[in-house]
């Protein structure tokens, strides 16, 4: 039998913390389990602007949103450590931090996809009124990927 | 900040066209955030929807602000910032002075100094709310306050736009998944 292979979209909510706690209960106990927590994030943009003392100013300030997007990175290493913490060899467990080119779904269904997950941990808020702006991620990852384990929590 | 705009209409035109550009809404709102705390200078920015049911504004992008902030709880309509509930824009120059926000003590452990929130606005109700973090004591000029109301207006149809075309593009889905078999 192949061994598990688990992608865990992570978004710093509560929901993804219950994600990883899934993952624990679930998966903790079988060492063949790989564990991969992936998360994009959206670039810092080039912004131009004729006013010289302005784009300086502005470049700078951009400097310190790149520092925050380092923050962010530290808080998927805590979630990965969380992970060993509760039993998964560190070799075992990694993360994917990377800047987003397209939708978030299409992120996701690209890296379950050529990094031949077997199995994907989703989770939602139905309550959510962005439901009413923007096409459901999970919708669309779950019709994308059948052919994988689905774990859902929300 | 009040000795010069730190917003003016060459970087005005920087945002419009990123709202007009905009396919994806979670993006568009993402670069917005990101481009206003680069030109504002300011700590943080970010920018709600309203949920009417729960009379909870939900965020849907933001910049500058750390995890802990953003996921601080519910933002309840009429408590998050006390003023006229939320149709008016909110200055608060200096958090230490007021007791106008919900959450006070977690925006002076963010190293939050002033917030301007201002609605968004379509038709009359409220739809959403852009908010802009100071790390330090704020008084935006006339100025600045007419560009942000400028933005929340163009936001407001943006959003609305975006809600219109999510509903037809679901419609649309549901219609291609039947069968001919029943048509």
């Amino acid at each position: 039998m192949a061994a598990n292979k688990i992608l865990v979209p992570y978004n710093f909510t509560a929901n993804d913390e219950k994600a990883i706690d899934l993952v624990i209960q679930n998966f903790s106990q079988h060492p063949d389990t790989r564990v991969t927590l992936f998360h994009v994030y959206l670039p810092v943009p080039n912004i131009e602007v004729s006013d010289k003392t302005v784009m300086s100013r502005i470049s700078g300030n951009l400097s310190y949103l790149r520092q925050k997007i380092n923050d962010l990175e530290a808080g998927i290493v805590k979630a990965r450590d969380r992970l060993i913490d509760a039993g998964f060899p560190k070799e075992k467990v990694n993360y994917t931090f990377k800047p987003q080119d397209r939708d978030a779904a299409q992120e996701i269904i690209e890296q379950a996809i050529s990094g031949e997950f077997t199995g994907i941990v989703l989770n939602r808020s139905p309550a959510s009124i962005r439901k009413f702006f923007t096409p459901s991620v999970s919708k669309r990852v779950v019709r994308a990927l059948q052919h994988l384990e689905l774990y859902m929590v929300g | 900040m009040t000795e010069q705009n730190s917003i003016n209409l060459e970087i005005y035109k920087v945002l419009i066209q990123t709202i007009s550009d905009a396919s994806d809404l979670e993006i568009m709102a993402h670069t917005l955030t990101q481009i206003l705390v680069g030109a504002l200078g300011i700590k943080g920015a970010a920018l709600y929807i309203l949920d009417p049911a729960r009379e909870e504004l939900e965020l849907l992008a933001s910049a500058g602000l750390s995890i802990d902030y953003v996921n601080k709880g519910p933002i309840l309509v009429d408590k998050s910032i006390k003023i006229a509930s939320n149709r008016e824009p909110v200055i608060i120059s200096d958090i230490t002075a007021s007791d106008k926000l919900q959450y006070p003590e977690k925006a002076a452990e963010e190293g939050v100094r002033a917030i301007v929130s201002h609605p968004i606005v379509m038709r009359g109700k409220l739809i959403g709310s852009l908010r802009l973090y100071n790390a330090n004591r704020w008084a935006p000029s006339n100025e600045e306050m007419v560009y942000v109301e400028m933005l929340s207006q163009n936001l407001g149809v943006a959003l609305m736009y975006f809600r219109v075309a999510n509903a037809v593009a679901t419609v649309k889905e549901t219609i291609n998944d039947i069968h001919p078999v029943w048509l």
